[in-house]
């Protein structure tokens, strides 16, 4: 099973330093589907992951509800450091990734497309 | 002054949604029929979400017309802050120009946060704009730069501190309600990203908020000699 993650918002002062970042961690796996009438065969989420019970997000983590009252983990400066980009940002969360035991991150892939 | 940089959730969505409805296919219509449809298809799992209009070789008929929905999570806004601005930016894969296009941004309107119906489309007919500046699909970039959009102030004002944000991003001549000059055959259209597209640096559609932080939220300490 592959995994990653997605932001749900990043928090910046006014210089730019992000000082907040709200994430999302997913599963998936590479599937082949009906796009628009074209197969496409591309990555695909199939569960976004409870962070209170992934021990690789639960560690020494806050959490934030969103505006459905579900949990998002919160990372801070203490976590990535001095940072203003979500490149950066991104860097630090694949760090994050690799941590899990059970799945393997998924790197950016290119969306295929059969005529 | 801290900013927020928003983006929808991606599939499976537990709190928003972003994709496109749109018209039936398999139907021609003139422009204000066509426009008035109810929806057919929706994509919200799709990584990249396409809108345009689609002209047929008939004079002042059409065929298609889709239109682009992004909804954010903005509840983590501070409620007693006050949003001062905000900008809304996409980012494009490909596009066709044709009839003098433009994208505009008005309100979004969905019966759910989390996923789109196809009769989603015939709810996002405002011809409000919530940018003043619509961006010509010619001037749209595809090379992996956002496109923006500047809030005004209907916009900055459909931004909910306490729940979930909703833009639509169409073509200019349905805000407008007006009929495109009909070129036979013409497609304009443009393949925007999605929260759904692989990769962790996001890419998808893009909600950036201004803030300033409520009067003495803020601590100053302040030392008095005597």
């Amino acid at each position: 099973m592959l995994t990653d993650f997605k932001f749900w918002y990043i928090k910046r002062d006014d210089k730019g330093k992000i000082l907040e970042a709200a994430i999302r961690f997913y599963e998936g796996e590479i599937t082949t589907a009906l796009e628009d009438g074209i197969e496409v065969t591309r990555y695909r989420r199939t569960a976004k992951l409870d962070p209170k019970t992934e021990a690789h997000i639960n560690e020494k983590r806050a959490f934030r509800k969103d505006a459905n009252g579900n949990d998002v983990a919160l990372y801070y400066p203490s976590d990535f450091g001095e940072i203003t980009t979500e490149d950066e940002l991104a860097v630090f969360l694949k760090g994050e990734l690799a941590k899990d035991v059970k799945r393997e991150p998924v790197e950016t892939l290119k969306i295929t497309r059969d005529a | 002054m801290p900013s927020y940089t928003f983006y929808p959730d991606a599939d499976p969505e537990t709190t928003s949604v972003d994709g496109r409805c749109a018209a039936s296919t398999s139907l021609t219509d003139d422009f204000a029929t066509l426009r008035a449809r109810n929806g057919a298809t929706q994509v919200s799992s799709g990584a990249t979400a396409t809108i345009g209009i689609t002209a047929t070789s008939t004079t002042d008929v059409y065929s298609t017309l889709s239109r682009g929905i992004a909804v954010f999570d903005t509840s983590s806004i501070t409620d007693s802050d006050t949003v001062d601005s905000g900008t809304f930016s996409l980012q494009a894969t490909s596009k066709g120009t044709g009839m003098s296009q433009e994208v505009a941004i008005t309100i979004g309107v969905t019966a759910s946060n989390t996923a789109l119906a196809a009769s989603d489309f015939q709810t996002n007919t405002s011809t409000t704009r919530f940018a003043d500046t619509d961006i010509s699909i010619a001037s749209i970039n595809t090379a992996g730069s956002y496109n923006d959009w500047t809030l005004n102030a209907a916009g900055v004002a459909n931004i909910n501190k306490s729940g979930v944000s909703k833009f639509s991003f169409r073509m200019s001549c349905d805000v407008n309600n007006v009929a495109p000059t009909w070129v036979s055959s013409a497609a304009p259209f443009v393949n925007f990203v999605t929260a759904d597209a692989a990769g962790g640096t996001s890419t998808a559609p893009k909600l950036v908020v201004e803030t300033t932080a409520a009067a003495g939220s803020t601590f100053t300490p302040k030392i008095i000699m005597m």
